[in-house]
């Protein structure tokens, strides 16, 4: 039978929480690292013992950890994050000019064609590479002197490169997001990038339909329409189908579209799941009700998923990498929030559960199908 | 622990020696590139609070000599 085993990030420490296909009875090991914050933890999807993990502390810098026992034991890896050639400057809050600082790893991403391979988004914005299992990283700086980038400014979590995607059908693309810049695609494995923001719009920023300064919290692909992205935003929720030369609204009848994450069902590539935030200044579900929207139909037309949420007094927030899904079937669908709870679908999002409560903020989730 | 520093005794130096020693500790008591301190990390010889120094400031001699030691305290903090 097959086993499902969720990565779950916090803001002091990881936990690894592992169940049958039955997806019914947790164990729960950690928490891994304790005390320090765990922005991500992901597995190679080559292989599944292969897991990379990000912590970082104030006190001492970032740590990138590996396991290849599925995390078991860990192994530091490289924490040498250089920025290539000479470094320039992003716009700070106060507008000045600020000089690119490396602070963090946001999210790991590991390669779809080699188990060494793992890209890592970090603060400030930049993409890293490690061809050798995490021990040495070398930034696409491309990215990083797009002609745009002395004009990035940070969100209220700093200049982050939060998102990677790979298309499974090119290796030469690459679709990344950046709070607050916006989304950027390289069709040449990293060596030029194309800001992809046209159709978003934010009313926030001086030009609302700028080429950047648009704050995306966080993109999704299913791996089988490549050319289909849906994108939670600040505000609004959007879709493109041209791998992001265009977007187009698709918050339809969501209470609010402000939000952070976004997934795609496994097996049905129009399915797509956000959990709607109040506002920009009130980071909590809307009502002191915690309610998935599922949309069947690629956007426009929601549905709110209630069963087994709390629906009184919940005023929890769901962050960006904190969402994923398993490869079963029925599909689960796992999120975890910033009370520390891990809430599970073993049915689509028709019916869900705590399966853990009571852990330190949940910064990601990753879901393993074994 | 002790370092052996050539030249004058600064805490790049000491800093330097540290991670040459131990090379676990590069990118933790101060960035790989920048040399700035971690911002909840605080220096302190002599019963002083030499953080914020330059970083190339000569230390106290009862440090260079070994007699008193250079302190890397991480602070008391929550959150």
């Amino acid at each position: 039978m097959s086993k499902v085993r969720l990565l779950v990030g916090t803001h002091k420490g990881a936990f690894i929480l592992t169940a049958d296909g039955t997806r019914k009875k947790w164990d729960i090991s950690g928490p891994h690292f304790t005390g320090w914050d765990v922005y991500h933890v992901k597995a190679s999807p080559l292989d599944p013992n292969r897991l990379y993990a990000s912590q970082s502390r104030g006190w001492f810098g970032q740590v990138v950890q590996r396991s290849d026992d599925g995390g078991q034991t860990w192994t530091p890896a490289g924490n040498e994050f250089k920025y290539e050639g000479a470094i320039n400057t992003h716009k700070w809050y106060d507008n000045s000019d600020h000089p690119y600082e490396f602070l963090r790893v946001w999210h790991l991403e590991p390669s779809l064609t080699d188990p060494d391979t793992v890209y890592a988004g970090v603060e400030d914005a930049a993409l890293f590479k490690s061809t050798d299992a995490g021990a040495s990283w070398q930034e696409l700086d491309g990215l990083r002197h797009h002609h745009t980038a002395p004009t990035w400014a940070p969100g209220a979590g700093g200049l982050c490169l939060h998102t990677i995607i790979q298309d499974p059908t090119n290796a030469d693309r690459i679709v990344t997001a950046i709070s607050s810049a916006g989304a950027f695609r390289t069709d040449d494995g990293g060596k030029t990038w194309k800001a992809i923001n046209k159709g978003l719009r934010s009313n926030y920023i001086p030009d609302p339909d700028a080429e950047v300064g648009h704050c995306v919290h966080h993109i999704a692909m299913h791996p089988s329409h490549p050319n289909v992205l849906y994108m939670q935003k600040h505000w609004d929720v959007l879709r493109s189908n041209d791998g992001g030369d265009q977007w187009t609204e698709v918050s339809g009848n969501l209470p609010t579209d402000f939000g952070f994450v976004i997934d795609v069902h496994a097996h049905e590539p129009e399915t797509i799941y956000v959990v709607p935030i109040k506002s920009d200044s009130d980071h909590f579900v809307p009502d002191g009700k915690l309610r998935v929207y599922r949309s069947k139909t690629g956007g426009d037309d929601w549905e709110a998923l209630t069963k087994g949420l709390p629906q009184k007094d919940c005023y929890v927030n769901v962050l960006r990498d904190s969402m994923s899904v398993d490869k079963l079937d029925p599909c689960g669908i796992y999120f975890g929030t910033t009370a520390g709870e891990v809430y599970a679908s073993a049915d689509g999002g028709d019916s869900w559960s705590a399966i853990v409560r009571d852990l330190p903020a949940v910064l990601s989730v990753e879901a393993q199908t074994l | 622990m002790e370092v052996e520093v050539e030249g004058p005794v600064t805490q790049r130096a000491v800093l330097d020696a540290l991670e040459r020693s131990y090379p676990m500790l590069s990118g933790t008591i101060r960035d790989q590139t920048t040399k700035k301190r971690r911002p909840l990390l605080r220096f302190f010889a002599c019963e002083e609070d030499w953080s914020d120094a330059g970083i190339d400031d000569p230390l106290p001699d009862e440090v260079a000599s070994g007699k008193e030691p250079f302190l890397v305290i991480g602070a008391i903090a929550g959150g």
